[in-house]
């Protein structure tokens, strides 16, 4: 019933129940050659998904390695599944053109704030005082 | 006690009322306390009921009040706050089993700031486990249980601030807080059929609230009106130096009502290249809520969203950040104390991705918010379905969905992923009569745009006065 599930795919939280069902898909998909139905992913190239197949079996190795103790066969094969949508997910990313000066979306903040150097960094306004505080 | 007219009031009236000394902010607070512990467990609606805290807040509120001194419009209004903002004395589980014991010995700035304009706490609001941060695959992910959609108890409310849609829906309290990373306010509040804010990323300060995505976290008002929201994040906003990507105070301080009007027709920008999976019936609702706007004098032409790996730049920020957040939950192994089977392993998969990985997607999203923004270049907000359809079954059909794709263009997750304001209102009933909203989003920091497009529906409609069916 795609109604469900598209409508609770908005949500984040949804995205990740989605996440196990597609997963399966994305396995299929990449036995298959095919690329991510993302946007930007849809003309992978087959040797790009195949190398995220093998990228996808060496991290699956490494939960093993590091976690397999913990979990059960069903949990294996769907981690497995996880990564493989994981996968899916990283492909649009990683055939986005990027420039060498395209700068991240993290930054440094500096210490002290440049803004109360400048006098405006007050932190609350005038009437909110931590001695006012009651809980 | 207090007829259901009154407890479905919205603040501005409310508020009017305890300021005139004709309402007592104690005898409305018992009377939502009374409505939140018989109805409140129908819902799994709360965690934690604090009536001993929402009663010293409520009376003194009445007393100051009686002595002229009137702190402004939440003064002795009774509110929820998700349970993942630490208020003193009191257990804030992050709707987690892990966690349901815990007490932090402080309270959340957002609290501090509440308690200062004299809001009265009645209760902290149930919620997905961890907001979802470790993933979850269904309502039921919550330490409370699953939480019921007031409109209909066999259906969802959507998540993670269930517990938040479900109390302003059903009347428990006048508003609630909620937290969106990517979309946890705005999904519960178009299927509660409620008002729902997303502020502009680091106008409303996180300390002391649980962390899930650093980049990515926001609070907000879920209320009954846009003017609500308005209001409240009047009081919750402003610059926190304990909130590392608090907003300087000359921007994140949010005067309401806006100190000035725009003079010029609000330029709404249709969005038609979303949802394509919209259920049926909900594209005419839409429509016809964007021709109220016309007629109300706004602008309103189509606009699409630019091509881009949105979703997953979204999705991937957040599998990357959370499993930094939860660090200590995943190598101690207690994540498999997690009611949700995938939430229980998410983590260990997060694990893998290297931190090359991260920063090129924080590159791709940069790139991504210089494509949206251009929009607003010619659009003051844009505007679409709240989300695709209204709630869902809490029994859901196992093979649903097997075959989607990754939906790219999802509004919530874009906005989200660019830290942009979004607002959600009801504007209509779909089949089942469960809500529907329409959403608008705004340029980063343009708080009072999409309060202001929102408004001027709701100034013309009366969805957001309808109730649901529960008694």
């Amino acid at each position: 019933m795609p109604k469900k599930i598209d409508a609770v795919a908005a949500e984040r939280g949804l995205s990740r129940r989605k996440f196990g069902q597609e997963a399966a898909l994305a396995g299929v998909a990449a036995v298959l050659g095919v690329g991510s139905v993302g946007a930007e992913a849809t003309s992978a190239p087959v040797e790009h998904d195949l190398a995220g197949k093998d990228e996808v079996e060496a991290r699956f190795q490494r939960v093993i390695l590091q976690y397999g103790e913990r979990l059960s066969d069903e949990e294996k094969t769907r981690i497995r599944k996880i990564l493989a949508y994981n996968e899916r997910l990283l492909q649009p990313i990683r055939s986005f053109p990027l420039e060498n000066g395209q700068s991240p979306a993290t930054g440094l903040k500096l210490y002290p704030d440049p803004a109360r150097l400048a006098g405006e960094g007050h932190h609350a306004p005038a009437e909110f005082k931590k001695s006012d505080r009651k809980s | 006690m207090l007829s259901d007219d009154v407890l479905y009031l919205p603040i501005r009236q409310l508020a009017e009322r305890i300021r005139r000394r004709t309402l007592s902010p104690v005898e409305l607070t018992e009377a939502y306390l009374e409505r939140s512990e018989r109805l409140g467990p129908k819902l799994n609606a709360y965690v934690t009921l604090t009536p001993e805290l929402a009663l010293r807040q409520a009376a003194a509120a009445e007393q100051e009040i009686a002595k002229g001194h009137y702190r402004g419009p939440l003064h002795g209004i009774p509110y929820a706050a998700k349970d993942l903002v630490a208020v003193k004395g009191y257990p804030t589980t992050w709707g987690a089993r892990p966690f349901a014991k815990r007490e932090f010995d402080y309270n959340a700035t957002v609290i501090e700031r509440l308690n200062q304009a004299g809001a009265v706490l009645i209760g902290k609001a149930a919620m997905i486990e961890l907001a979802g941060g470790l993933g979850y695959e269904s309502g039921d992910a919550a330490l409370t249980g699953p939480c019921r959609n007031p409109w209909n108890t066999d259906y969802w409310t959507c998540g993670s601030s269930s517990g938040s849609g479900a109390i302003v829906s059903a009347a428990l309290a006048v508003w609630a807080l909620g937290s969106d990373t990517r979309g946890s306010i705005i999904c519960p509040s178009a299927w509660c059929g409620i008002s729902g804010m997303r502020p502009s990323f680091g106008r409303v300060s996180r300390h002391g609230a649980m962390a899930i995505a650093y980049s990515m976290d926001k609070l907000g008002p879920m209320a009954r009106t846009a003017e609500d929201c308005g209001l409240i994040l009047s009081v919750i906003a402003g610059h926190d130096p304990e909130d590392h990507d608090s907003l300087p105070e000359s921007v994140a301080a949010f005067p309401y009502p806006a100190d000035s009007a725009s003079a010029t027709p609000l330029r709404v920008g249709r969005l038609t290249n979303v949802w394509n999976d919209a259920e049926p019936g909900l594209n005419q609702v839409v429509d016809g809520a964007l021709r109220v706007m016309e007629k109300a004098g706004a602008k309103v032409s189509d606009v699409e969203v630019p091509d881009g790996p949105y979703e997953s730049a979204a999705e991937l920020t957040i599998l990357m950040e959370a499993t930094a957040a939860f660090q200590d939950l995943i190598h101690s192994g207690r994540c498999a104390e997690l009611s949700d089977p995938l939430g229980r392993i998410n983590g260990y998969a997060s694990e893998q991705f290297s931190a090359a990985e991260y920063m090129q997607v924080q590159r791709v999203r940069t790139q991504l918010q210089q494509r949206i923004d251009a929009l607003f270049d010619d659009f003051d907000v844009l505007a679409a379905a709240g989300q695709s359809s209204g709630a869902s079954p809490l029994k859901a059909a196992p093979d649903a969905g097997l075959d989607e794709p990754i939906e790219q263009r999802a509004p919530d997750g874009i906005s989200s992923l660019c830290g942009l304001p979004a607002i959600t209102v009801p504007c209509g009933l779909n089949k089942d009569k469960l809500p529907l909203g329409i959403q608008f989003v705004g340029r980063a920091l343009n708080d009072h745009g999409v309060i202001e497009a929102a408004r001027t529906f709701q100034a013309h409609t009366d969805w957001h006065k309808q109730r649901p069916p529960l008694s």
